[in-house]
């Protein structure tokens, strides 16, 4: 019981974030077309207003697997005297959106009944 | 916009924190260079170095390393799966017939014809043929590494996988050794086992090459930065 109560404590925003961001970065590229690394990260902090700040340790190895399982594309582009990669929702990855997007709708309602047990 | 001297210095930066290869590189160049000029652009007082400096300070002592580990997982599995793909692409009924009747004459032959030599000269064969297609350099996978400026983790990842076909490889040489020098070092059931699945290995063994070949010819276009023309 004790330790519940510690782990409840110590349990920050990130964790409770971090099996969300594979359908919230989808759903700003099905938004937005293509998109670059760091253009996510403060997309996902300026709607989140702040709330939610993605770390780049947890943003580039989503990014690559997203790509390893053929939901995104990459593409270089010269910016200047630098490169970027941009990353594009494949026509698999936008249907794999919509899904995630409908999963992420249930789980929100489930949790709903949990925090607010009157709505049920 | 940075200059090319304070790009040099980013990726100078990157390399000091383990990040040695050019295709994990650009992407982090890039995100380190908006942090810098969002951080100069709020605070124009601050030097390109502390700007830098505090860029730095946004990522964990360890997310450096965590990238590029993550990378390398993705990779093999991406291999893995081109690899399987491609291995299970051979299993067509023309293709599976004509090897199930070499197979079967192979038997036929040394078992009831007493052409005893045969299997074992059929796998000289094949074994020459897969060493050649397996380990010789290819045009396009000589000219990759003739002219490859930067360390690539794809070629790092996909040359490792390759030298893993080195090991049953080196078994047949051994099945070849016994059959020409009449040594035995081990019990002739492994004989006729190595030998029946030689065919399997044959397979395993092209896939592979292919998968190889295509990942080399796709590098040459998706980094061209990394390459001397």
């Amino acid at each position: 019981m004790y330790w519940n109560v510690m782990y409840i404590r110590i349990m920050n925003k990130s964790t409770l974030y971090k099996g969300c961001l594979e359908p919230i970065i989808m759903r700003l590229l099905k938004d937005n077309g293509r998109m670059y690394g760091y253009q996510i990260t403060q997309m996902v902090k300026e709607i989140t207003k702040g709330e939610l700040q993605i770390t780049e340790g947890a943003l580039y190895p989503l990014l690559h697997r997203l790509e390893e399982q053929g939901v995104v594309e990459t593409e270089m582009e010269n910016i200047g005297n630098r490169v970027r990669k941009y990353y594009t929702l494949t026509k698999a990855g936008k249907k794999q959106t919509s899904i995630a997007m409908d999963e992420l709708k249930i789980f929100m309602q489930s949790l709903n009944l949990i925090v607010n047990p009157k709505l049920a | 916009m940075l200059t090319q001297e304070q790009i040099n210095a980013i990726t100078t930066y990157c390399e000091n924190k383990g990040v040695k290869y050019y295709d994990v590189q650009l992407e982090l160049v890039d995100h380190i260079a908006d942090i810098v000029k969002n951080i100069q652009e709020s605070n124009r007082e601050l030097s390109f170095n502390e700007a830098l400096e505090l860029a730095g300070k946004q990522f964990a002592d360890d997310e450096f390393e965590m990238i590029v580990n993550s990378k390398k997982r993705q990779l093999l599995r991406r291999f893995k799966r081109l690899w399987c793909e491609e291995f299970i692409s051979y299993f067509t009924i023309p293709k599976v017939t004509i090897t199930m009747c070499l197979v079967a004459f192979v038997v036929w032959a040394s078992h009831l014809k007493n052409l005893e030599k045969l299997p074992m000269a059929l796998l000289q064969v094949f074994s020459i043929v897969s060493i050649g297609y397996g380990f010789g350099k290819s045009k396009i996978i000589k000219q990759n590494k003739e002219d490859r400026m930067l360390r690539l983790i794809i070629l790092d990842v996909l040359d490792n996988r390759n030298r893993l076909l080195l090991i049953p490889m080196l078994g047949y040489i051994f099945l070849m050794f016994r059959d020409m020098f009449e040594f035995s070092p081990y019990p002739k059931f492994v004989y006729e086992i190595g030998l029946y699945f030689f065919p399997l290995f044959v397979l395993i063994a092209l896939a592979w090459r292919k998968v190889y070949v295509d990942q080399n010819i796709l590098l040459r276009d998706q980094y061209p930065q990394a390459f001397a023309f």
